[in-house]
């Protein structure tokens, strides 16, 4: 693909900070906040979502995730803060005023209506002249491979059919944006995959600015332009898919983002400015010190940075661990590492080769300490 | 993990083929089985006294012998030529209409503020619809005769008031049976209404107004379609049992309206005559029968999607 917005989008990643986005803003929240009763849901939240961007609202359930959502789409209002669609401040607008697409979890079709009917409900709504309408509906139902359905009524289809059905309904307004709300969830997983890669390729196409709401690390890595995690009702870091999965900002981006292993370790600040650590398993290595104090520590490191040796390492040179479990899962390798009471996993490329390793082998622990995260606390 | 398990097949061909016979015949008795409670009182109780009226509908009433057994059309062509026994059909049929239709139109909104709205007090609300299902049907009438009596509330109240000078006929009219069966079978259109309503997914709601839709508008293309059920099925309850009650305008009714089932009641106990008043009922039996299948038609025609579900 040559796609010049991917090639800039990738080259953001690169910088790091993708200062370089001229692209006008869509959708913008600044600092909304939202409590029911004593229950704070969403506190200080800010987002800019460009034109024809996808953003990923990623976070486990009940981090609030839905509520901004709500507060986009109009069903909730902040209690401070302001929303603004292409920079009109839509706050306390009505749903029915805003121009957003919604396509929620379950997809909520109309039982009673056909699928043609369905897909222009936005349009008769907004009473527009049948020409129109028909010239609309004909559009998206291309777009979306639905020819032939028309007549059909929702009960009638297949997942994969209502899922598209439900996105051709929100994209017929032509939404200045688009919300999914866990919108491929209740696919299975091969189709699932099948319609991320699918909606993504439209999305872009039509430049189509998205918001997407998912507890899936996955499915916001396949589909967002950026990512923005949240934890208990705070957005606690927005980037890349790049960005964040490589500079967690903080311990619940680390644990929640891909497979993780966590050391107990202990920090020394050395002479020349770098912190020495230790785990209790043997591991010892030299960090940069950062905004980690000396003192006890949590020592991260992902399970795809793990190496195996059968020779001490830099990192790891007393005291090896035993494998425990080897797991062939395709595309990797995963083993089991028992040390000093820990389990440390490993995931090796099934094709990169090295020496085998089986169950009951004595192995050191290798990985870059650049690869590796130190975060202070118990 | 992401093993394939082999498993073990089991032994073909291990039991006997009288075992798996049996088997078989067990599971397709077991629906049957279920049915026999019902059905051990209903087939003698219900099924068998229907046969027996229908061929009783074709006797002859005989003023000296009780009932003649005979095969004649005499009793039916009585029923539809006679003033007095047409005239207790069609007030039937009006007072069946006219409570269905006003018990749809308070009905309605109370099920969907019931629903959609009552919240906490939906616990509260619920009771007065059970209320008159549990309070005994007698009861209910000495309560609306203390009402609406010549001396009763609203009498008492308007002639204080001095709207009226003398008191107005309310009790033992069409109009206090109209009273009393409106608020009889209010509950048989409320419950189904309300039951169709709370099943409509509230994200339908949602995307309806993410689309562009004002709340009247959702209403007419959503939830009101979606209701069309359970007002169906509240309409059918309501007429049906209006059409065939007999208490109502035996205790709160007049003779110069009369109904069809007290006047069923008079042609078997008062006159005897058990062929011509067997006639009556299954001639009310067709029309509610008839009523369910063009309203059940009706049904499908209006909403073809409900068969999809």
């Amino acid at each position: 693909m040559t796609d010049p917005r991917i090639a800039a989008t990738a080259l953001a990643a690169e910088e790091g900070n993708g200062s370089a986005r001229p692209r006008p803003v869509d959708l913008e929240l600044l600092d909304v906040s939202k409590s029911f009763g004593r229950v704070q849901a969403v506190t200080g939240g800010s987002l800019v979502v460009h034109r024809g961007e996808t953003l990923a609202l990623l976070g486990p359930s009940g981090c609030g995730k839905t509520t901004l959502l709500n507060i986009i789409a109009g069903f909730e209002y902040p209690d401070t803060g302001e929303v603004r669609l292409r920079g009109r401040p839509i706050t306390t607008v009505a749903p029915n005023h805003r121009d957003i697409g919604l396509v929620l979890q379950h997809y909520a079709l109309f039982p009673h209506l056909t699928v043609r009917r369905n897909i222009d409900y936005g349009l008769r709504a907004r009473r527009l002249p049948a020409a129109t309408i028909a010239e609309r509906v004909g559009e998206v139902v291309g777009l979306l491979k639905l020819d032939g359905l028309d007549d059909r009524y929702p009960a009638q289809l297949s997942g994969g059919q209502r899922q598209r059905v439900a996105v051709a309904r929100a994209l017929a307004i032509r939404p200045v944006v688009l919300l999914l709300d866990e919108a491929l969830s209740a696919l299975d997983k091969n189709l699932r995959e099948q319609m991320q890669v699918e909606l993504s390729l439209l999305l872009r196409r039509l430049e189509i600015t998205t918001v997407l709401v998912t507890h899936d690390q996955r499915e916001a890595f396949a589909m967002g332009d950026r990512i923005a995690v949240m934890e208990a009702g705070r957005i606690v870091q927005t980037g890349t898919p790049a960005e964040v999965y490589a500079r967690p900002r903080t311990r619940f981006v680390l644990e929640f983002l891909g497979s993780t292993n966590c050391l107990a370790a202990e920090a020394r600040a050395t002479a020349d400015g770098w912190l020495e650590v230790w785990t209790g398993q043997g591991l010892r290595l030299r960090q940069r010190a950062g905004s980690v104090a000396a003192g006890r520590a949590r020592l991260y490191v992902r399970a795809e940075d793990v190496r195996l040796s059968p020779a001490p390492t830099p990192v790891h040179d007393a005291s090896p661990g035993r494998v425990g479990l080897v797991t062939f899962l395709g595309a990797v390798r995963r083993y089991v590492v028992l040390l000093g009471g820990e389990q440390v996993i490993a995931e090796v490329p099934v094709h990169a080769g090295g020496d085998e390793v089986s169950v009951d082998d004595l192995v050191y622990l290798d990985f870059d300490p650049e690869r590796s995260y130190l975060v202070a606390g118990e | 993990m992401t093993g394939v398990a082999s498993v073990a097949a089991p032994p073909l061909g291990a039991a006997a083929p009288g075992a798996a016979w049996l088997a078989r015949a067990r599971r397709r008795a077991a629906p049957w089985l279920l049915l026999l409670p019902a059905a051990t009182v209903l087939i003698p109780f219900f099924l068998l006294p229907l046969v027996a009226l229908l061929r009783n509908s074709f006797n002859r009433d005989d003023p000296t012998a009780l009932m003649v057994t005979d095969f004649t059309w005499v009793n039916y062509a009585q029923v539809v030529t006679d003033p007095l026994y047409l005239g207790s059909f069609v007030n039937s049929l009006a007072m069946a209409a006219a409570v269905t239709a006003v018990t749809l139109v308070f009905g309605y909104p109370f099920a969907y503020y019931l629903v959609r709205w009552a919240g906490r007090g939906s616990l509260a609300l619920r009771w007065v619809i059970y209320t008159p299902l549990i309070v005994s049907v007698i009861a209910r009438v000495f309560g609306w005769m203390v009402i609406i009596a010549d001396s009763g509330l609203v009498n008492t109240a308007l002639l204080t008031a001095g709207i009226i000078d003398e008191p107005l006929r309310l009790l033992f009219s069409a109009g206090g049976v109209f009273l009393g069966l409106a608020h009889r079978y209010f509950p048989l259109m409320v419950l189904p209404i309300a039951s169709s309503i709370a099943k409509i997914d509230p994200a339908l709601l949602r995307v309806s107004a993410g689309l562009g839709s004002r709340t009247v508008r959702t209403f007419f293309h959503v939830v009101l379609p979606l209701s069309l059920p359970g007002v169906v099925a509240g309409a059918q309850l309501v007429f049906a049992a209006v059409l065939s009650d007999f208490v109502m305008p035996l205790l709160m009714g007049s003779t110069r309206f009369r109904m069809l089932a007290p006047a069923i009641f008079d042609e078997a106990i008062g006159n005897v005559s058990w062929a011509s008043a067997a006639a009556m009922a299954m001639v009310m039996l067709a029309v509610v029968a008839g009523m369910l299948l063009v309203t059940n038609r009706m049904f499908r025609l209006a909403a073809p999607w409900a068969r999809t579900l």
